[in-house]
């Protein structure tokens, strides 16, 4: 499913997940690519949360970039300073639209 | 500045590049005098992202309400606005036609049934926008035609519309606040007839009689034939009919009445003019020198007779004699006559008198042979010494008119 999400705007990503350590510190960071996740465009950065052991919702607000494009939602769990999971988002495309060189005659 | 006509509709082409290709978007662009209210609009007019510059058309119906407005742009997809602009150019939009009529000018104004008048509006638009307008017109109070007058704003024009009046009576034309009027009636027909003959006292008919009939409206006239009838058309009226005829004095005025398609018989006797007892009492007195005092004596003639001149005069101390005396006829030949001369006083003052004769010897035994007036003249001179003579008057007497 495409959504619209315009650029510059902030759009919070909730991610739902189910951590298996209770008490273990991590962190969650949803960015934006287009590229396969090699170029981050936008990103939520690290945000920190604790597992709790069961299905627990963790907010990762993300600012749309200013180029406008299809991009991909991508996700990255840490636990202890290493990637404990990566996650693609690939059935859902976030459109950035962007406009210019917008002129009107009659 | 762009100015359009109100309710007029005009193509905004939106040149814009919308990232990412491929999206389903709408464009909208709508008028608006505060920025919030919308005027006018395209609608949403869906389209494709290329990528890549492209155009969109957005045709917008102008706003009815006269004023200047901003354009704005929004670009939405998937129901969220994406973006929005106002255009730097405004549209202003002039206030609306305002088509009045000024005058109405018929023609004719003056019809029969059946016939047809040409209603002319004459019209200015003095709103700010060109226009068109249905005019009603109304035929004494009633709506019966409509004048359709296309102005640009500022300018005059005229709209003819026929109109057939079927009866008789005064046809009111009004549109907005002009008005004018025609009438449609029946022609008095020319079928009235004067007749009748002009005649001497004696009953016998006057060939060649004028018969003059006036009134208001004008004059008509008619000539008797050989026999002294005469027949004149004109219109139904009332009229004052006279005749006259060379050699007879004018009849006295008759009033008649004639209706259409009648005749009046009017009937005229009119006097010959008579010269056989016209009696001349010429008297005149010269003081012109203070020397001679002539006195006319009645001089009596009729026609065909030897007419006799005299002239008595008074002498006083003075020399005097007459010039030659010509009697001029009607047809402008004129004759000597016998008599007058040389006279002298002498120094003996007294009463004298001097006579001609018209006529002279040969084959004019008399003048008075031609009917009309006859002019004698002759010239008159005095002399202190009996050698230098000078005119000292000269005379035109008219003899009478002979018949």
């Amino acid at each position: 499913m495409d959504r619209v999400m315009l650029p510059g705007a902030q759009h919070n990503a909730n991610v739902s997940l189910k951590l298996s350590v209770p008490g273990l510190a991590c962190t969650a960071e949803v960015f934006l690519s287009a590229d396969g996740g090699a170029t981050k465009v936008a990103t939520s950065g690290q945000v920190a949360f604790t597992a709790t052991g069961s299905q627990q919702t963790v907010i990762c607000p993300v600012t749309m970039p200013q180029v406008g494009g299809i991009f991909y939602a991508y996700l990255d769990i840490a636990g202890g300073g290493v990637v404990l999971d990566q996650f693609a988002d690939e059935a859902n495309r976030i459109l950035v639209p962007v406009v210019s060189n917008v002129e009107i005659t009659w | 500045m762009l100015t359009f006509q109100p309710g007029s509709t005009h193509i905004a082409n939106v040149n814009l590049t919308v990232m990412p290709v491929g999206m389903e978007c709408t464009a909208e662009v709508w008028l608006t005098r505060d920025g919030v209210q919308t005027a006018a609009t395209s609608g949403l007019i869906a389209f494709t992202s290329t990528g890549a510059r492209q155009q969109i058309q957005m045709p917008v119906v102008m706003p009815a309400l006269p004023g200047e407005y901003l354009v704005y742009l929004d670009i939405a997809s998937g129901g969220s606005l994406i973006d929005a602009f106002e255009a730097s150019e405004h549209v202003t939009v002039p206030g609306q036609a305002d088509i009045r009529v000024d005058a109405i000018v018929i023609n004719p104004t003056s019809i029969v049934p059946n016939g047809a008048v040409n209603i002319q509006l004459q019209c200015t638009n003095y709103g700010g926008s060109d226009g068109e307008r249905t005019i009603p017109i109304y035929i004494n109070g009633v709506h019966k035609r409509d004048g359709i007058m296309t102005l640009a704003a500022g300018k005059s024009g005229a709209v003819n519309v026929a109109y057939t009046a079927f009866v008789e009576g005064t046809y009111e034309v009004t549109a907005d606040n002009a008005s004018a009027s025609f009438v449609c009636s029946v022609p008095q027909p020319y079928s009235g007839t004067l007749t009748g003959i002009a005649k001497r006292t004696t009953g016998v008919g006057i060939a060649g009689a004028i018969v003059e009939a006036t009134n208001d409206e004008g004059s008509w006239l008619g000539i008797t034939d050989s026999s002294g009838h005469y027949n004149i058309s004109l219109p139904a009226g009332t009229y004052q009919a006279k005749a006259k005829a060379a050699k007879f004095y004018d009849s006295s005025p008759q009033q008649f009445t004639v209706a259409g398609g009648e005749t009046a018989t009017v009937n005229f006797i009119l006097q010959i003019m008579s010269v056989n007892k016209i009696k001349y009492l010429l008297a005149q007195t010269l003081t012109e020198g203070g020397y001679i005092y002539p006195n006319w004596q009645q001089l009596n003639f009729s026609l065909g007779d030897l007419v006799t001149l005299t002239l008595r005069f008074n002498m006083v101390t003075a020399y005097v004699k007459f010039g030659p005396m010509t009697v001029t006829r009607p047809d402008g030949q004129s004759f000597a006559c016998r008599g007058g001369g040389f006279y002298h006083a002498d120094n003996e003052p007294g009463l004298y008198y001097s006579q001609w004769q018209t006529g002279d010897t040969g084959n004019n035994p008399t003048f008075l042979t031609v009917p009309g007036t006859y002019l004698v003249s002759f010239q008159l001179f005095s002399s202190e010494d009996n050698v230098n003579w000078a005119q000292t008057d000269s005379f035109n007497i008219v003899l009478g008119i002979v018949s």
